[in-house]
């Protein structure tokens, strides 16, 4: 395995050598401590993991299908997937039709569909609900996100490298939010750069810095980190040829770019990207199958992407949402927020197969499924097996782990 | 010969007009430099505490919708998505009233109606209905710089609230803690003033205060009317009793003192007054105008410590730079969304707990979406991507008036001069004004039409323009 390399080597910061001068005082500690943030005693290794958010509230039961059970036909007289239909995994379960791409995962061995994941009490509202998965705590209302706390307890507050998370947004994921200032947002390296050379441009009146930590210091030192990704990111995506074709669509080219920064050897550990508008109260059927059909084949061009570009060791996905739907569908031929759901977790490191029972769809709690397995338990096993990091830390507990990940 | 703008007095009327409200516009700077501090600090408070908040036109449809409970899913979903239109223009006439803001008087009420919803966070996706978010945000203009006390009982009965926090349902036989815990942590006494007994007997108080549409509704049949005894005071029963009996904790005063201190002057290292601002919010039975009074005239409110060192919220950044610039031809909706981008979208807080202030609204990119609206203010050609998150197609067609910050008729370098005091509480390096004034003086030459706009714009660039 490679060690830890610093996308900002002392050559690029050379190259900016004018630009860079102004701060100069800020710049050696930050330069240094990019690559120590991660050297010391809490050293993480270079595994990357890439975060896919389904938001809306994801179908499970139309995703996942239990077509041997009747009680799904009898709750769902329109909108069940036929028997005849479904991709057929086990004698029990079966993928929706549109899931077709992911058949080849799963015959490989490299993805995991994990039963009916949730927690206690769920909350059935959206926000609240998202919140909870992206804090990793249902109990209490934090301001740092799980992903966020990981860069809590490894970096150095305002000398950490900011493309340690990358979120393929406008804005950062709030499952990244921290206090040391990691995270980048961006769709597209090109813009990206040509945001910062606008906002972060040549402007002069950078020119003193005492190195102190005033609140003017800190604003010139991010507007630097800001300069630095953007440089780092476009000079190591802009080489990069895909082997594959991704789906011209943007869950497709959010996945093309995160397998392209892994490939450049960015120093990303997080990818965060999301798909939204799984929504759907009404008139489901077409609408899940358009959503389930990007899905599958973004994760599949990524995969096979990534395995011709010789990074597929390095590479754990996994795809939540913040709740599953109720069993019974509506009036409206679509699905109410509901509760437990599964969700998958696909790479070559990842030991695939299906851990869990299908759910039970006669014991439900207020008609929706419950969950068999806390998704702090998924997150626990991710932090400790994939990224070598304490769940302690993140989670404040360490949750009974899952046999996801493939023991080298 | 030294300036206007290098004199203490000029910068102490920049500093309260830039705390008090979003920054002031030149000549408000240069008339507040003839008065003394206090004479200013009477001006900010004079007159009502109240600042109006203008009913809307579709008031009454929305309150009609909340009220009918035969509406079909169709109507409902409908209905969501006709009240996000409504919260969105609610949102959207809030921020150009302070935009618009005659006065520093008017300034300060309005911030301060931002102020206690941050201060009582709520979210549009979960009240849902616009008109419930109107009545609240009629209670904040209301209560601007009114009574706290006034404020936090009615806040126990405010449908978004009660909706927000879960009160709604809450029944005697099974209590929601969710407010009474909010209540304490959040709103009034601090984390640790209180035990998870008061609230369990707090969360029993406000059984029964509930909700009909968009109405507050005492439902006495969910209201356990049994004695409570909450944060040892025994006898209690109903919402307002355990609101009383919140204040008069000495806690909270100091909580709400300490927060508003922070909002005003800053997160600063030294200690602040907090126990003396408090005597005075208490001995005034929670009027916050004596408070305000006491935190503006303060010695340390003017202390280098604190001048100039408040990184602006996005509100504070937006507003004060349409204010100042009165920047013309902004395409409708833009303020709330660059406001999103910067991560404050008024009414979408992260959660219950409002928004963290100082260096949590810095990260690598939220300062380049605050650094694309100075590019927004100076180019005439934006790239595209820039383009789509400000909304505007053709930036070429933005007007600001300069007259808010420079003299038109003085000379290039003393202009320069002028926006850079206007603009920046700490002054950027001399060889900049001075590339800056050559710079003003070519485009002025050519009587270009976007001389101040570049003016403007490179000052915004600058990271001083971030702070306050």
């Amino acid at each position: 395995m490679r060690a830890f390399t610093s996308a900002l080597s002392r050559r690029d910061f050379l190259r900016h050598g004018a630009w860079l001068t102004a701060a100069a005082a800020t710049v050696p500690s930050f330069l240094a401590h990019a690559a120590k943030a991660f050297a010391d005693g809490t050293a993480l290794n270079d595994h990357v993991l890439v975060v896919v958010q389904l938001s809306g509230g994801n179908d499970g039961l139309n995703t996942v299908v239990p077509f041997a059970d009747d009680a799904y036909y009898r709750a769902r007289p329109t909108l069940a997937i036929r028997a005849d239909e479904v991709v057929r995994l086990t004698d029990l379960l079966g993928l929706h039709p549109a899931l077709l791409p992911l058949r080849a995962l799963y015959d490989d061995g490299a993805l995991a569909i994990l039963q009916s994941v949730g927690y206690p009490n769920p909350d059935r509202s959206h926000f609240r609900s998202m919140e909870i998965w992206q804090t990793g705590e249902p109990d209490e209302v934090l301001s740092s996100g799980w992903l966020g706390r990981l860069f809590d307890h490894t970096c150095t507050r305002g000398e950490a490298d900011p493309t340690l998370a990358a979120c393929i947004d406008d804005t950062l994921n709030p499952a990244i939010a921290n206090q040391v200032g990691v995270g980048v947002a961006l769709r597209d390296p090109e813009r990206f750069h040509a945001l910062v050379r606008f906002a972060a441009g040549e402007t002069p009146g950078q020119a003193e810095t005492s190195g102190s930590d005033s609140p003017l210091d800190f604003l010139r030192r991010t507007a630097l980190h800001a300069r630095l990704a953007a440089e780092s990111i476009r000079e190591r995506t802009r080489g990069i040829r895909h082997h594959v074709a991704y789906p011209d669509e943007p869950f497709g080219q959010s996945l093309r770019l995160i397998s392209a920064m892994i490939a450049g050897g960015m120093p990303t550990r997080i990818y965060y990207a999301s798909l939204g508008g799984f929504d759907t109260h009404a008139n489901q059927a077409p609408m899940h199958a358009r959503l389930l059909d990007t899905l599958a084949n973004g994760l599949s061009a990524f995969q096979s992407d990534l395995r011709q570009l010789g990074c597929d060791d390095r590479v754990v996905t996994f795809t939540f949402s913040e709740f599953g739907r109720r069993l019974a569908q509506n009036g409206s031929g679509g699905t109410d927020h509901g509760q437990a759901a599964p969700l998958f977790v696909l790479g070559k490191p990842v030991r695939g197969g299906i851990i869990g029972e299908p759910p039970s769809l006669t014991r439900l709690n207020r008609g929706d499924i419950i969950y068999q397995h806390d998704f702090r338990s998924l997150y626990s096993t991710l932090l400790e097996e994939w990224l070598a990091a304490d769940p302690l830390h993140v989670l404040g507990t360490r949750w009974p782990r899952l046999p996801l990940i493939r023991q080298t | 010969m030294t300036s206007p703008q290098m004199d203490t007095s000029w910068q102490q009327a920049r500093h309260l007009l830039a705390r008090a409200g979003f920054g002031g516009r030149r000549q408000e700077i240069d008339r507040w430099t003839g008065l003394r501090q206090e004479e200013r600090v009477t001006e900010l408070l004079a007159g009502p505490s109240s600042i109006a908040c203008t009913r809307p036109v579709w008031l009454d449809q929305s309150d009609r919708q909340a009220a009918n409970r035969m509406a079909s899913r169709e109507e409902r979903q409908e209905e969501q998505i006709q009240n996000r239109e409504w919260t969105r223009d609610l949102i959207q006439t809030w921020l150009h009233s302070m935009v618009a803001a005659p006065d520093p008087a008017g300034m300060l009420r309005l911030k301060m109606t931002f102020f206690w919803h941050g201060h009582f966070a709520t979210h549009m996706q979960k009240v849902k209905s616009a008109g419930r978010i109107w009545r609240q945000l009629d209670l904040f203009h209301r209560e601007a710089i009114g009574n706290f006390g006034t404020l936090l009982q009615g806040i126990v009965q405010d449908p978004a609230m009660l909706i927000y926090l879960d009160n709604v349902r809450s029944h005697r036989n099974a209590p929601n803690e969710n407010l009474s815990r909010e209540l304490m942590e959040l709103f009034s006494l601090g984390n640790g003033a209180y035990t998870e007994a008061d609230i369990r007997e707090g969360a029993r108080a406000l059984t029964g205060n509930s909700i009909e549409g968009n109405a507050f509704r005492f439902r006495p049949f969910m209201h356990d009317s049994g004695d409570k005894t909450i944060l040892g005071q025994a006898g209690i029963d109903r919402a307002a009793d355990f609101v009383d009996c919140i204040l008069q904790q000495p806690a909270c005063a100091r909580f709400v003192t300490a927060k508003l201190w922070r909002f005003f002057a800053g997160e600063t290292a030294s200690s602040a007054p907090i126990e003396e601002l408090a005597s005075v919010f208490r001995h005034s039975s929670y009027d916050v105008k004596p408070l305000l009074q006491a935190i503006f005239s303060h010695a340390d409110f003017h202390g280098d410590g604190i001048m100039g060192n408040q990184i602006k919220s996005p509100l504070q950044l937006v507003v004060g730079t349409l204010r100042t610039t009165q920047l013309d031809g902004l395409p409708e909706g833009a303020m709330m969304r660059l406001m999103g981008q910067m991560g404050q979208m008024p009414y979408q807080p992260p959660n219950v707990k409002g928004w963290p202030d100082g260096r949590a609204w810095i990260d690598t990119s939220r300062l380049l979406i605050r650094m694309a609206m100075a590019e927004l203010i100076q180019a005439r050609q934006l790239p595209r991507n820039m383009q789509r998150m400000m909304m505007a197609r053709n930036v070429a067609t933005l007007r600001l008036q300069p007259d808010g910050l420079v003299d038109t008729h003085a000379s290039p370098s003393q202009q320069v001069e002028q926006a850079c005091a206007v603009l920046l509480p700490i002054r950027p390096p001399r060889e900049l004004l001075d590339d800056l004034t050559e710079r003003l003086r070519t485009e002025l030459q050519a009587e270009s039409a976007d001389a101040y706009r570049l003016l403007c714009g490179t000052l915004m660039l600058l990271p001083q323009y971030q702070l306050t």
